[in-house]
């Protein structure tokens, strides 16, 4: 049964395929766009500004920012999450995280030397205020939430934790790596100071190129010093944003690919690829809760769940599922820690780990029911070789 | 007719400041910065002195992170404080 081209089925590590507007976005900007941006004056230059600049205008109004210029371009996700964390805290400071934390902000918060205590929420219980001042001291001074679990698809009621931090007069961080371009986020109402975005999941586009978005009054220290083309002659980076925090030459070609997939979402319909994808995973999961000895691990309720999930076989070490489901059935799944074992201790399959569903916006039912019959087959032999 | 240069904080402000001058009719040319006007952007906005004044109502309408408007003298460009 192996099948000639892969089912890829690891959507939420990186998309798949990407778009193809996105590819020639990418390769146009190589082409055409060749100077330097806000290094000079000639006309290509004066080009490549303008390019950034609108990029950055249409990248800031699709996540609800008002002022673009605290729209800064950075090499990823997990840079963006250091930024924030390094540029608004102090060593000694503590912040508020979430169990269901990525490696990118357990370790920026321990090489940084920030105290964090994690907030002790399930879906089963009312987000309250109480539970943050349960977890809060004296050197509280930022909440940082991973919008939506790159293990379970938990997604956190972000709009109410934003009105909680308000009211604490706590800032509020995001890492929006899993919902950017699939789940709405509106800096404005949501109450979110800075806003931790990658490229290439959800937003389709390459990977190596994010967005850290900063709102109106949350200021940053540099993390990164270098050139930036302006105010040349000081040792210090420039006050004023994006300069602030942009050193060094521009990605133009990330910059175009990330421009295109945010595009290339609007034209589909954010809400379509969500629907799209929902559909596919909930249609999985009604078949694969039927075979013995499976289990599922996500969120109980619709409103708490990004179209992803994890799940196990009893009696097979999921590196081992995952290779089978490789070699003999041209299916890539993502197995192990997820680089997110504080979610795994949460979800209680830590050491081990599991297997991911992370379907794209191009998957097909037909590769759905490829999955389903391979993950049936391999549970059907296991359980026959056991008896 | 003598030239004004408008100036800007960073790149960012600078073409936000293009826009804002193309919409309210203003007709420039994005320079590079004269080495003397003291603005942290490589680029400034030159213009005919004629447009000063719809100028000015363009910065301070739009709040642009604003750093000057100079005026060519000669060979020199001196910042124009409140005229
Ligand atoms: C929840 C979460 N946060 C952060 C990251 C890091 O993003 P990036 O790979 O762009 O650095 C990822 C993805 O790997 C993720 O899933």
């Amino acid at each position: 049964m192996k099948q000639k081209k892969t089912i890829y089925l690891d959507n939420a590590a990186t998309s798949e395929p990407k778009p193809k507007a996105v590819l020639k976005a990418v390769e146009t900007a190589l082409r055409k766009i060749t100077a330097s941006p806000g290094r000079s004056g000639y006309q290509m230059a004066h080009t490549a500004d303008r390019f950034v600049y609108d990029c950055r205008k249409r990248a800031a109004a699709f996540f609800g920012l008002e002022d673009a210029s605290r729209l800064i371009y950075t090499p990823g996700g997990t840079y963006s999450i250091n930024v924030a964390i390094n540029g608004f805290l102090k060593k000694g400071d503590h912040i508020i995280s979430t169990g269901r934390q990525h490696n990118a902000v357990t370790r920026a918060l321990d090489s940084f030397g920030i105290n964090s205590t994690e907030l002790a929420w399930n879906e089963d219980q009312p987000l309250t205020e109480k539970l943050f001042q349960k977890v809060m001291n004296k050197k509280t001074k930022a909440v940082i939430v991973n919008h939506a679990s790159n293990v379970d698809g938990l997604l956190y009621p972000l709009k109410k934790i934003g009105r909680i931090a308000k009211k604490l007069k706590l800032a509020l961080i995001v890492d929006a790596a899993q919902t950017a371009g699939l789940v709405k986020i509106d800096m404005k109402k949501m109450n979110i100071d800075m806003l931790c975005v990658t490229a290439h999941k959800g937003l389709l586009g390459p990977a190596g190129i994010g967005i850290l978005a900063l709102s109106k009054n949350c200021g940053l220290k540099p993390t990164i010093s270098g050139g930036t083309g302006s105010v040349s002659e000081g040792t210090k980076m420039p006050a004023d944003y994006p300069d602030r925090l942009e050193a060094g030459s521009m990605n133009l070609g990330g910059i175009a690919g990330l421009d295109a997939g945010i595009r290339e979402i609007q034209k589909i319909g954010r809400m379509e690829i969500l629907k799209a994808k929902t559909k596919l995973t909930e249609k999985t999961c009604r078949a694969l809760s039927k075979i013995e000895k499976i289990k599922i691990y996500r969120p109980k309720k619709k409103e708490n769940r990004i179209p992803l999930f994890l799940f196990n076989i009893e009696g097979i070490d999921p590196s081992e599922l995952g290779d089978m489901l490789d070699r003999k059935y041209g299916i890539a799944c993502r197995v192990g820690l997820h680089c997110a074992p504080s979610a795994h201790r949460e979800i209680g399959t830590y050491p081990e780990g599991g297997v991911r569903f992370a379907p794209g916006y191009k998957t097909t039912i037909t590769e759905i029911n490829l999955f389903v019959k391979a993950i049936t087959e391999i549970a059907e032999k296991k359980s026959k070789e056991k008896r | 007719m003598k030239q004004c240069i408008a100036a800007f904080k960073t790149t960012y402000e600078t073409l936000n400041a293009e826009d804002c001058f193309r919409d309210a009719g203003i007709k420039f040319r994005p320079i590079l910065k004269p080495r003397k006007i003291g603005s942290s952007c490589r680029m400034v906005l030159r213009f005919d002195e004629s447009l000063l004044p719809l100028a000015k109502k363009v910065v301070a309408k739009s709040k642009l992170e604003f750093a000057g408007f100079y005026r060519q003298e000669g060979e020199i460009w001196i910042k124009i404080e409140n005229d």
